[in-house]
């Protein structure tokens, strides 16, 4: 048992480390396997800036991830064919270059978020769950039928993206580039939970009407979150794309939107730290238990409908001495 | 010359189906008064509030915040404008603590919202002013208490800071003594005898020693009609309003 605050020390010690742990174990596997837990971890900190700290339940995060993943294989895919993109009458060039590629990445992401959002954010509940898993899941039918960014056998990037002087195909040089987009998601994420912004949204998942009486409108707060949620989900799939060299339909599939999800609530909704234990143990746990069974998942169903029943702030709350209740997240 | 109101109600109506809530009401509010709404439950003395706070569409009718027309204005646009109220049951921000209620009503108040940046919590100008409030309600000593743990009346004296927060220009506390043991009852209506100076209130209150002790004009609402307005005396000797409302009570 420890103070939550040394713990999310340990844990950032411990990603830093993990490269480290991969050369001593002559298995840079270790390092590549992390690089995705960090992934995850930052698209898991981006649903959960709404999820937990908004109240709202979106099951379509993975349009986002997909989409950051498809900018990501078709600007580089424009640029290795040397093909112009063509928007209607516009053409653009393709890119190989990680900045510019993650800049396009969070336009695109805050663009769609913002057209999802608008429209989402009328409706609460489930009603709000099924909206999102319906935006989600056009664009996953979209791409399964779009032939030019190979359909449903998605799209394979024969490097990775670059960026000057870095050799981006080495995994220790990928994890640490992955590693500080966590350091920098979790220091925004941070300061947008103790800005006006994130004390407006803690307080509108509670009381929209205590927050509109003191003149705050909710669904402007709820959709600039939900925003800077789906920008940062699509930075996290644009890393994936590049940690995978593919693209594919299943990153926008409803069971990715439910992974997200899924290890968001296994490390602790209400914590900015919880979704990186919930990617680590999520998949460690995928790693262990498929080289066990090939019905892993049935038991990673078991320890959620465990977790869900017993300890709702997830394993954060098994680790730290300042136990959490949802009562008192200000 | 004239009073203006702070407040005027101009034939506003509100019906659910077939049941007229209000039935083209006129109210005003001037300065430095404490108009008291009563009437039997149902009335329609909480959908009048609601409509003003813009909770709540009216059908029909116009009202004026000092002479702007504020009819299809959103309710946070009314909040920042000056209408500051109180809720029916005490809406507060229970997850937090007492100070980042205000923390919250402050920034509301100020508009910058939105902002995704500044801490909130090392803004010592809104900390110091979060404080002054908390002292006019007495909450001092519980502003760093998490507001899940305060008494009922304590949530009850967060509500009137919350609202004093927003530079009210008239304040609607809907029954804001319900639940009140006496002393703080007492307390409370030597609050806002004090509050009334600041900005008029609009009170609904079923507590009629309450409303009597504070009001200085009384107006009586019976399904979503006004049946009588004026002063205590007047009211007390009113047949119709001894009929629906006060029966043997006075």
């Amino acid at each position: 048992m420890m103070s939550e605050k040394k713990l999310n020390f340990l844990i950032l010690i411990f990603l830093f480390l993990v490269p480290l742990f991969s050369m001593l174990l002559n298995d840079i596997y270790i390092t590549t396997l992390f690089s995705k837990i960090v992934i995850l971890a930052i698209a898991g900190i981006g649903l959960n800036l709404i999820l937990g700290y908004g109240g709202m339940v979106s099951f379509g995060h993975a349009v986002f991830f997909g989409l950051g993943g498809y900018v990501t294989g078709i600007l580089a895919f424009h640029f290795n064919n040397y093909e112009p993109i063509q928007i209607l009458v516009f053409e653009f060039e393709g890119t190989n270059q990680l900045l510019f590629i993650w800049i396009f990445t969070l336009i695109f992401s805050s663009i769609l978020a913002l057209f999802i959002g608008y429209f989402s954010l009328r409706t609460t509940g489930v009603y709000f769950i099924m909206i999102t898993l319906a935006f989600a899941q056009m664009l996953y039918y979209f791409s399964i039928s779009w032939p030019t960014y190979g359909g449903e056998d998605g799209l394979s990037l024969s490097l990775r993206n670059q960026i000057p002087f870095l050799n981006t195909m080495d995994p220790t040089t990928f994890f640490y580039i992955c590693y500080v987009w966590l350091i920098i998601t979790i220091i925004l994420v941070k300061f947008i939970l103790n800005s006006p912004l994130g004390i407006s949204l803690k307080a509108s998942k509670e009381n929209e009407d205590r927050v509109r009486s003191v003149g705050i409108n909710p669904k402007k707060v709820k959709l600039i979150s939900f925003i800077i949620s789906g920008a940062i989900t699509g930075l996290a799939g644009s890393l994936y794309a590049d940690l995978n060299r593919f693209v594919s339909p299943t990153i926008l599939s409803w069971q990715m939107s439910g992974e997200i999800m899924i290890l968001v609530i296994l490390g602790g909704m209400f914590r900015l730290y919880g979704p990186i234990l919930g990617a680590f143990f999520y998949i460690i746990l995928e790693q262990f238990l498929g080289g066990i069974t090939e019905n892993w998942q049935f038991w990673l169903g078991f320890i959620i409908l465990l977790e869900v029943l017993y300890a709702k702030a997830g394993i954060m709350s098994f680790l730290i001495k300042d136990k959490y209740d949802e009562k008192t997240s200000s | 010359m004239m009073k203006k109101p702070v407040l005027k109600i101009d034939k506003l109506s509100k019906s659910f189906g077939a049941i007229k809530a209000n039935d083209k009401l006129n109210l005003n509010l001037f300065r430095n008064e404490i108009h008291a709404l009563i009437g039997p439950n149902g009335s329609g003395k909480s959908t009048l509030v609601k409509q003003i706070s813009g909770f709540l569409k009216q059908d029909s009718g116009q009202i004026y915040l000092e002479e702007i027309d504020i009819s299809n204005y959103s309710a946070e646009h009314r909040s920042r404008m000056g209408i500051a109220r109180s809720f029916q049951i005490s809406s507060v921000i229970n997850s937090f603590k007492v100070i980042d209620n205000l923390r919250l009503s402050l920034m509301g108040r100020d508009g910058g919202y939105l902002n995704p940046l500044n801490n909130i919590y090392r803004n010592k100008d809104y900390s110091d002013e979060a404080f002054d409030l908390l002292n006019i309600v007495d909450l001092t000593n519980k502003a760093n208490d998490l507001v899940s743990t305060l008494s009922h009346g304590d949530k009850r004296k967060l509500e009137i800071s919350l609202a004093l927060s927003m530079n009210p220009k008239l304040f609607l506390f809907d029954e804001p003594m319900a639940g009140l043991d006496k002393i703080s009852s007492e307390l409370m209506i030597d609050l806002f005898k004090k509050l009334k100076v600041k900005a008029p209130i609009l009170l609904i209150e079923h507590d009629m020693e309450s409303v009597f002790a504070l009001a200085d004009r009384i107006s009586v609402l019976d399904y979503g009609s006004l049946i009588a307005s004026g002063n205590e005396k007047e009211i007390k000797s009113n047949s119709k309003v001894q009929e629906v409302y006060l029966g043997d009570e006075n």
